[in-house]
């Protein structure tokens, strides 16, 4: 007690001295506004967020530990002089400058909370292990917000996303027209708009944008505009990550294991580039995760638990026409819970299963496409995607094409940017082993959604950051993560665990290249094909690395045979890595869970 | 094979950074000699982080955690790398990320040299790379001004086989970038009856000859840097050897060695690294090495009969205590040293014709002279120079190493424990402390705080450490931390930022940066000791009330506590 009151103690004046150094008049007198206000607020409520959560863990850490683990946070404060250091220099310092400073601190300091719950993670009961670790991962998203905000304007889809929460928000209402007519959007898009995604509807302006988002961040925006929806975001994938914590705990994944493939997946991008992004696709991961989640008792799943993994997967229609894919895959496993229970049933109990399993989704349907009715004239979901589907070619039936982009592509694909996920080859037999309908409605579920958008012509997604499409479907990768962490620590050779930390150190690398550079991240496939750059990210990351690492990953988008050739050397060894893996059974260690 | 793919990854890292800089985008922040520092320095810090965790992985027989370590450096380098990679940014900012990626390759080896101790070469390997590095910055990014520049102008002359101390303007102007002032040859020339000869000596010149031929002022510099790796390893010994606690001694060891004014005149071309170089190496083979050498260390004490006569007074001061041990051993040493004053006499005749060592300052420099304020180099305001250099707050210690003050209360229980080996020093740092404080310029000039400091401080290491054993109870804790965390800021500063060493009397460019970023600087209650204004010495004195009320409580609670124990 003496002991936390003494944190408290320090913190309180650590942070009052940090408020009266950025408060100098000289600091005021700074003319960019992105810097002052990092220093003055964003600083300072990154600095009070950190020392609650670090504050939070020292409960669930013994006493000897405690102590080290208290004195280590006061190293954050240092961040201050530093920031203030570089802006005292007269002007030329950037914001970026700034930016990789002060996200290196709170990287740091990340690591410094995951580093503490690492220790003591096995000791404590998954629910509070999984909330402790979305609180610590909160920290970041929402230090992150401020920042981002400042440096990047909204692009892409997300302005429109943003008009229609503006909408409903200000005029209850669908009807976009007053809003791009008004530019009222200029609160959060510095520019006018060069296009309106909307159908007209007579004299109405209806949004093309599936309706989910909009409906979810109405509130947030109307409490905090853009950024309300940001930090809603950050919200959502701290939600992720608890679920992604207890989906491995689930499947019998040791705790260390756990813990460190959700805090890496959650870490890396997409997620973290993600959090800052107005897209639905991480609301649908969050979604298909908890579906799976809800369902994992299978056959004996409650009839509660079926009607609420229904309802995720019925929100899915409403946050993305392309993750409904998802719900396709997870329904499968929902409805042969629901019709073929483990135990003896009379035809009332079943009845009620199957009802519990169909009505939430159904009802969810029949809303959306209601609303669509209302809306279009059709009673179908998606029905704004259905009324533009002939202005362009949407599916090229070549998902060989789009799998290799989506994993390997040098500009658009998931693996040059986090290749942490190799790892998660290692874990895909293993995983499978345990025999769980956790894995079979993830699997699927991200199967059906994979396929489809591979199929895509445009399965790269440009102008949002990469990776955006599959996104919704990651919660299986991070699983498969996960396990494939877990599995590394039989296969005894040092050489392999120092590859998994070369990975996960390049993948962090990247992401807080993103965070501090967001600008970075989006690239167009038009300009690749044109230019033949690698992308603004490797770019970059040229500039640090030599040879160009870019070299050793395959241009899909450009699909000269040479970059097929390096997409099949990479998906092969992909599937080496998943040999690997399937070779754990007579090795691995048995676990204490897995005997029962 | 651990070390084999330690070295292979040690390599790879190397040539990474290597091949990254020697792309473009450093030339495009405008600066050829921040691209040219950045080219040199930051493949430097990868080569020698992993080498010497490779060295510290063998030493201790862990060397997979030590791979370990070194591969987290190695991402911290990266990082830093990518913050320069950003594009043009101050100076300043550079400097400081340069310096933050060179601490970060090296604190694995530091790390495992404070927790278990290492072999001296490897301290000296260690001290060798931190100096080698931030004196590549400070070539980058100060002018070699003050005397440095007469220092090499000499060794140019001397590369020519020429002791002609003429100042060249344009050698000079080509060094520094302004023409010299008329005070520089009054200052620096001595007219001699052989010809103008250089007022300060020819050793340091003639030391720092070959790496001035080799690679310019960078060579020279890393000359010193060299230089003060060898006083450091001598301090490392001095307090292996008097400090019963080998992880404190190892601690006070970093303090010393890794912080200024050890590290901010390991980078700048003074004389002084070397002279304390010699002072601790001839202390420790007379009075604390466990087989004493004291013809060695009468030869090693004599030296300093090159260099100029504050470090000669070190010589004076501790021949009594030799005598102390006994015939044979005063002998020794006095043959020695006598023998090599008279070769620095006999080099004084032939360089100026007078057979007198520091001719050049005993001769032209204390006399008055055309061009010179009318005051002799000697004030005799002991009153004025004693408390300037220890509580001025532009360049006293309690401005730049604060930590130095923990002596005061170490001093008690070490000469209590270990009187013989330990007055001499006491002895011979409150001896150079009196005479310094005589001096006009007792801040040493146009130089670096702590310059004159520096030829005695290794001695004043074993008090710091008995200090810090004293500082057991948390108050005194959070007191030695304040204390060390203010000498860390101070040396990130002079080392990011080494212009920041350079002060004129109306100058206070550390304070400035804390007051930046700490919002009030923690030493700016200090006094000022520059008499600025006519009624400078009322606040000053004020000033310093408080200041010598906080020392003489250290060295009370030091006393009171050796009393107890």
């Amino acid at each position: 007690m003496r002991r936390r009151a003494r944190f408290a103690a320090v913190n309180t004046f650590a942070i009052a001295w940090t408020i009266f150094a950025v408060s100098r008049p000289w600091v005021g007198t700074i003319a960019e506004d992105p810097q002052r206000e990092l220093v003055q607020h964003t600083l300072v409520f990154a600095l009070v967020m950190a020392a609650i959560v670090t504050a939070a863990i020292s409960l669930v850490l013994p006493d000897a530990r405690c102590v080290g683990f208290l004195r280590r946070h006061y190293a954050i404060y240092a961040v201050a002089p530093v920031l203030l250091f570089l802006l005292s220099r007269g002007g030329g310092v950037t914001t970026q400058h700034l930016g990789a400073v002060y996200l290196l601190a709170i990287a740091a300091w990340t690591a410094h909370a995951l580093e503490g719950l690492w220790y003591v993670v096995a000791n404590l009961p998954d629910r509070r292990a999984a909330l402790t670790l979305a609180a610590v991962l909160l920290v970041p998203y929402l230090a992150l917000v401020p920042y981002h905000n400042s440096t990047m304007p909204t692009a892409s889809d997300e302005p429109h996303y943003l008009i229609i929460m503006q909408s409903l928000v200000v005029d209850h209402d669908l009807d976009l027209t007053n809003q791009y007519d008004n530019e009222s959007y200029r609160g959060f898009y510095p520019d006018r708009l060069p296009d309106r995604h909307v159908i007209q509807v007579g004299p109405w302006q209806y949004p093309i944008r599936d309706l989910g988002l909009p409906l979810i961040g109405a509130i947030p925006f109307a409490a905090a505009g853009r950024a309300g929806v940001v930090a809603l975001m950050g919200l959502v994938a701290a939600a992720l990550a608890a679920q992604l914590y207890l989906a491995c705990r689930d499947l019998r994944v040791a705790h260390r294991p756990a813990l460190v493939g959700a805090a890496l997946a959650c870490l890396t991008h997409p997620i973290l580039s993600y959090t800052t992004q107005i897209y639905p696709e991480l609301l649908a991961a969050l979604a298909f995760i908890s579906a799976a989640r809800l369902v994992r008792a299978g056959r004996s799943a409650t009839p509660l638990a079926l009607a609420g993994a229904a309802a995720c997967v019925g929100v899915l229609p409403w946050l993305s026409t392309r993750a409904a894919l998802i719900a396709l895959g997870v329904g499968l496993v929902i409805a042969y819970s629901a019709l073929r229970p483990l135990s003896p049933l009379s035809l009332a109990q079943r009845a009620v299963r199957v009802a519990a399993a169909a009505l939430p989704f159904v009802a969810l349907l029949a809303v959306l496409s209601f609303v669509n009715w209302r809306l279009f004239g059709l009673f179908m979901p998606g029905a704004a995607y259905y009324l533009v589907s002939d202005q362009q070619q949407v599916l090229t039936f070549s998902p060989q094409v789009g799998t290799l982009g989506l994993l390997f592509d040098r500009t658009f694909g998931l693996v040059p940017r986090a290749p942490i996920y190799l790892v998660a080859a290692l874990g895909l037999v293993p995983l499978y082993r345990r025999r769980s309908a956790l894995v079979v409605a993830l699997f699927l579920g991200w199967l059906a959604a994979f396929i489809f958008i591979a199929s895509i012509a445009y399965w790269w997604a440009d102008g949002a950051p990469a990776s955006r499409y599959i996104l919704a479907g990651l919660p299986f990768f991070a699983v498969l993560l996960a396990a494939g962490l877990e599995r590394l620590e039989s296969l005894h050779a040092v050489a392999w665990r120092a590859l998994a930390a070369g990975l996960a150190a390049f993948s962090l690398f990247i992401a807080y290249v993103f965070a501090v550079l967001p600008n970075i991240r989006y690239d167009l496939a038009v300009d690749i094909r044109l230019t033949e750059r690698d992308g603004q990210l490797f770019e970059f990351v040229g500039r640090l690395l030599r040879p160009d690492p870019a070299a050793a990953f395959p241009s899909i988008v450009r699909g000269t045979p040479l970059d097929y050739v390096i997409g099949a050397l990479w998906l092969a060894l992909l599937l080496a890595l998943l040999v690997t893996g399937r070779g754990a059974r007579g090795r691995a260690p048995l676990r204490g869970r897995e005997l029962e | 094979m651990i070390t084999l793919a330690h070295a292979l990854f040690g390599l790879a890292v190397t040539l990474t950074t290597w091949r990254a800089l020697t792309q473009d985008w450093p030339d495009q922040f405008g600066d050829p000699a921040v691209a040219s520092a950045l080219r040199l320095l930051v493949p430097f810090a990868a080569a020698a982080g992993s080498v010497l965790s490779i060295a510290a992985g063998r030493l201790g027989g862990d060397p997979a955690r030590s791979f370990r370590q070194d591969a987290l450096s190695a991402l911290g380098l990266f990082v830093g790398l990518a913050f320069i990679a950003l594009g043009p940014a101050p100076r300043d900012a550079i400097g400081l990320a340069a310096m933050l990626i060179l601490a970060v390759r090296l604190v694995p080896a530091a790390w495992w040299t404070i927790r278990f101790g290492a072999p001296p070469l490897f301290v000296f390997a260690l001290c060798l790379s931190a100096y080698s590095g931030i004196a590549t910055w400070r070539v980058a990014a100060s002018l070699p001004l003050g005397d440095q520049v007469f220092y090499l102008l000499a060794a140019d002359r001397l590369t020519h086989g020429d002791l002609d101390a003429t100042i060249d303007p344009a050698r000079f102007q080509n060094l520094v970038g302004i023409p010299p002032q008329p005070s520089d040859v009054p200052m620096h020339v001595a007219n001699t009856p052989l010809g103008p000869r250089q007022i300060q000596g020819y050793v340091l010149s003639a030391l720092i000859v070959p790496g001035w031929v080799l690679a310019g002022q960078l060579g020279a510099t890393l000359v010193i840097a060299a230089l003060a790796a060898w006083a450091a390893v001598q301090t490392w010994l001095l307090l292996g050897e008097t400090v019963p606690d080998a992880r404190i001694a190892r601690g006070t060891w970093a303090l010393f060695a890794l912080l200024a004014p050890f590290t901010t005149l390991a980078a700048h071309i003074y004389p002084n690294a070397l002279a304390a170089a010699l002072i601790s190496t001839g202390y420790r083979y007379a009075f604390t090495a466990r087989h004493p050498r004291y013809a060695l260390a009468g030869a090693l004490l004599g030296a300093t009969a090159f260099l100029n006569p504050r470090d000669g007074l070190v010589l004076l001061t501790l021949t009594p205590f030799v005598f102390a041990h006994g015939r044979v051993a005063f002998t020794r040493f006095g043959l020695a040293a006598v023998a090599v004053v008279i070769v620095a006499a006999l080099t004084s005749l032939v360089v100026y014709g007078i057979p007198l060592p520091y001719a050049g300052y005993f001769v032209w420099l204390v006399a008055p002279s055309a061009g010179l304020p009318p005051e002799s180099t000697f004030t005799f305001y002991f009153w004025v120079g004693l408390p300037a250099m220890l509580f001025d707050r532009a360049l006293g210690v309690a401005a730049f190493a604060p930590w130095l003050f923990i002596a005061a209360i170490g001093a008690a229980s070490a000469l209590r424990a270990d009187r013989a080996r330990l007055l001499p020093a006491a002895v011979t740092v409150a001896a150079s402390l009196a005479v310094l404080s005589l001096f006009r310029y007792w801040e040493g000039g146009y130089a670096p705080p702590g310059r004159y400091l520096l030829d005695v401080l290794p001695l004043a290491a074993p008090f710091v450490a008995y200090g810090l054993a004293r500082m057991r109870s948390r108050p005194l804790r959070l007191v030695a931390f304040a204390l060390i965390a203010l000498g860390v800021v101070a040396t990130l500063a002079y080392a990011a930022v080494p212009t920041t060493a350079l002060n004129t009397a109306f100058d206070d460019k550390l304070q400035e940066i804390l007051d930046a970023i700490f919002g009030a600087s923690p030493t700016g209650w200090l006094p000022s000791f520059q008499p600025t204004t006519p009624d400078w010495y009322i606040a000053a004195y004020l000033r310093a009330i408080p200041a010598v009320a906080g020392v003489a409580a250290l060295a009370w609670l030091g006393r009171r506590a050796g009393a107890r124990s």
